[in-house]
């Protein structure tokens, strides 16, 4: 099964590489086929790592989010569904080539640069040993894949807002991004979905922490920077609301949320020590 | 402006909440980067005035926390009457000229009587979960307003007072609660009363626990898959209730919760005196010393881990295991050596022996009671009802002109949203697909009308 594994990864890889290059090209294109065909290619990479996450729990014998390197993988399929689901929703020309690419590098790090020995199945530990993993972990996901792709979408934002400011409105890449109003809200609609869901995780795991540790919030690392980053998206929905910040500044917080979230799944693990260093 | 504004007026301000929102961002950040806990070298005196290594209790981050409490508070109350009123009832309905010049708006034209059409399209908006209402200014013209997602300004005040929940929650928790923890041997009956932090005089709380056993369950590569303890809680006498502890699976007794928290060995100990006699008898933890009765000697001892963790049953000498033990006088440290298990060894002038017998798993239980925690689970589903609300109810106006013009109808459908531009721009995009579904829609002549009309921006 983990051959399987390993060639579902590699044709998700391969799919998502392949669907990067069609969004590269279709900047040249003047029709929306080559396009659509790159989302098509994009859903079947999408399936393609289902079924890498299928694989891995048929062999673990459990639900592959236990590890750094199974959440890695479904923090990519997280990204990938919500880039789907924008598409499908708003039909963002060129989006994909700012979403694609960060679950690309995501991807490519688990490929490239992961040691062998943390993407091997281990048997979960006691802490782990709970209902509340499943909900915990697939909250953090699609979450985490929301608040990828508006930060995709702030990017895009930022670009489209330079070039016009430079007027440099025969660019294609210029010509090729939506609207800087559609960027805006569609940003926005993103960090609602992304912060909904973050609350979830942030409660899921304060009850799960309250049944394994004994509290429900112990200023660990990981807490804390989860904390961080709620706070960021929190006060950006509430400039946002209140004083009107839109354009320009919201999609510079959006940014910097997007910054918060890496950093607390990856800053926390690597440099920063605490309980929950599984992932 | 500014200058007449009263401190509290200033204090209860978003403003003010974002800043302490910062400054909170910031300390939490400071707190993750420097080490707490006693892990700093020599302790300078800004850096224990400002509680540096314990950022996230310090006096000066419970007061910011507190303050952006408060500020969340005044600032909710104050802002809920704008809230109720910004969700009362019907708005004024529009003309067509104004609808036309909404940001979002479409028009089209459709065959039928105004009269029937109108009430057909009410039917269809009230179908998809608007509000509405509507009037006649005149024969063959019917105005329509419709409102979708009313609800939603309740979100924004549900979320905010669901903080207030989640805050009494705390408060009772460090009011009411308390927290310790015990390493318990297999055998050893304890009370509340014997753990240092619960605040329970001796003999208040009328249970105690007895460990009957702790074990360690593996995998096939020996890695832990499970830590257990088995207990029984007594009360009067009796055993009222027999369970077994478990990472993830505490034991709660009357809201007084045990976790399993570690684990250990134990050594026993026995004290000889001059003559031989047992003079005292018991059990040395980790870290612990142990006092020899009637002289100014203890001795602490420590086992290096064995291979395959701290069995179920008691290891004695013939195990030939070694143990590290220290003399200590006065408090002082005065000798050290190793030794076997059961082999005496003398202490002192008097020739006091002291003997380590055996080994005996311990469980570390950590005990706590927190009434407070079923108030946070409230606020916290509060919380998630509150944001949904907000969030995702789509809240935004519409109005429709209709305008019989012969046996055609002018349909203008225009709509405003503080919230989600996208989704009102969809819902116009739905509704006058709808319209066009249900109603017979203009031939040619007129459909170009109508991309007149929708150009006329």
């Amino acid at each position: 099964m983990g051959t399987y594994e390993d060639l579902a990864f590699g044709a998700a890889f391969a799919a998502y590489t392949a669907a990067i290059l069609l969004n590269v090209w279709d900047l040249a294109a003047k029709r929306q086929a080559l396009s659509r065909f790159a989302n098509y290619i994009t859903a079947i990479g999408w399936l393609f790592n289902t079924l890498a996450l299928i694989f891995r729990s048929v062999t673990a014998g459990r639900i592959p989010l236990a590890n750094g390197y199974e959440f890695l993988v479904a923090f990519v399929w997280g990204i990938v569904l919500f880039y789907l689901w924008m598409q499908y929703k708003y039909r963002l020309r060129a989006a994909g080539l700012f979403v694609l690419p960060v679950a690309w590098v995501l991807l490519a790090y688990v490929a490239v640069e992961m040691p062998a020995d943390q993407k091997l199945i281990t048997p979960l530990m006691p802490a782990l040993k709970s209902n509340w993993l499943s909900v915990h972990v697939a909250t953090a996901i699609l979450s985490y894949g929301a608040l990828a792709v508006s930060f995709a979408l702030a990017v895009m934002y930022l670009i489209k807002e330079r070039y016009t400011k430079n007027q440099a409105t025969t660019s294609v890449l210029f010509q090729k991004l939506p609207g800087m109003e559609v960027l805006d809200e569609s940003c926005y609609r993103f960090i609602t979905v992304g912060f909904f869901l973050l609350s979830m995780v942030i409660i899921s795991g304060a009850i799960w922490a309250e049944q394994a540790w004994g509290a429900y919030w112990s200023w660990d690392p990981k807490e804390t920077w989860s904390l961080i980053t709620w706070l960021i998206y929190g006060a950006c929905l509430h400039v946002r609301q209140t004083y009107g910040w839109r354009g320009r500044r919201s999609s510079v917080i959006a940014v910097i949320g997007f910054a918060a979230v890496l950093f607390t799944f990856f800053g926390v693990n690597y440099w920063l020590v605490g309980l929950h260093s599984y992932a | 402006m500014s200058g007449d504004k009263s401190c509290l007026t200033k204090f209860r301000s978003m403003k003010t909440g974002l800043v302490l929102v910062l400054v909170i961002i910031l300390a939490s950040i400071a707190g993750t980067i420097i080490p707490q806990h006693g892990m700093h070298g020599s302790a300078g005196r800004w850096y224990s005035l400002l509680q540096l290594d314990d950022v996230f209790h310090s006096w000066w981050y419970v007061a910011l926390l507190i303050l952006a409490a408060l500020n969340l508070m005044a600032c909710s109350f104050y802002r809920l009457k704008t809230i109720v009123r910004r969700g009362e009832g019907p708005q004024p309905l529009l003309e067509s000229g104004h609808v036309a010049q909404l940001k979002e708006q479409a028009a089209l034209v459709i065959a039928g009587n105004c009269a029937e059409t109108g009430e057909r399209i009410v039917k269809l908006l009230v179908s998809r979960g608007y509000e509405t209402w509507s009037d006649r200014p005149e024969p063959g013209k019917w105005r329509i307003g419709a409102e979708h997602g009313r609800l939603h300004v309740w979100g924004s005040v549900i979320t905010h007072f669901s903080f207030l929940v989640i805050m009494l929650g705390v408060l009772a928790g460090a009011l009411f609660g308390f927290q310790g923890s015990i390493n318990a041997p297999v055998g050893a009956v304890f009370g509340l009363d014997n753990i240092p932090g619960t605040g329970a005089a001796p003999g208040t709380e009328g249970f105690e626990l007895r460990v009957e056993d702790f074990r360690i369950e593996r995998y096939a590569d020996s890695t832990p898959a499970g830590y257990f303890s088995r207990v029984s809680i007594i009360e009067d006498g009796y055993v009222q209730q027999a369970a077994t502890i478990g990472v993830n699976n505490p034991l709660n007794y009357h809201g007084v919760k045990f976790y399993q928290a570690s684990y250990g060995e134990a050594i026993e100990v026995i004290i000889g005196g001059p003559d031989g006699k047992i003079i005292s008898s018991g059990l040395i933890l980790p870290g612990q010393r142990f006092a020899i009765p009637g002289t100014e000697y203890s001795v602490a001892a420590n086992l290096p881990a064995s291979a395959a963790g701290p069995g179920s049953a008691p290891e004695t000498a013939s195990s030939g295991r070694q143990l590290a033990y220290a003399v200590f006088q006065g408090g002082q440290h005065v000798s050290m050596g190793e030794t076997g298990l059961a082999m005496p060894i003398s202490i002192g002038e008097e020739g006091n022996t002291v003997k380590f017998v055996q080994t005996l798993p311990y469980t570390g239980l950590l005990v706590k009671k927190d009434p407070g925690v079923p108030l946070i689970w409230l606020g916290s589903f509060f919380l998630l009802v509150g944001m949904g609300t907000s969030f995702f109810l789509r809240p935004h106006r519409l109005w429709l002109v209709l305008q019989q013009e012969g046996t055609w109808i002018e349909v203008a459908i225009g709509g405003a949203t503080g919230k989600n531009q996208l989704a009102l721009a969809e819902s116009i995009k739905t509704i006058s697909c709808e319209i066009k579904r249900v109603e017979v829609t203009a031939p040619r002549e007129l459909a170009d009308k109508e991309v007149l009309l929708n150009g006329n921006i």
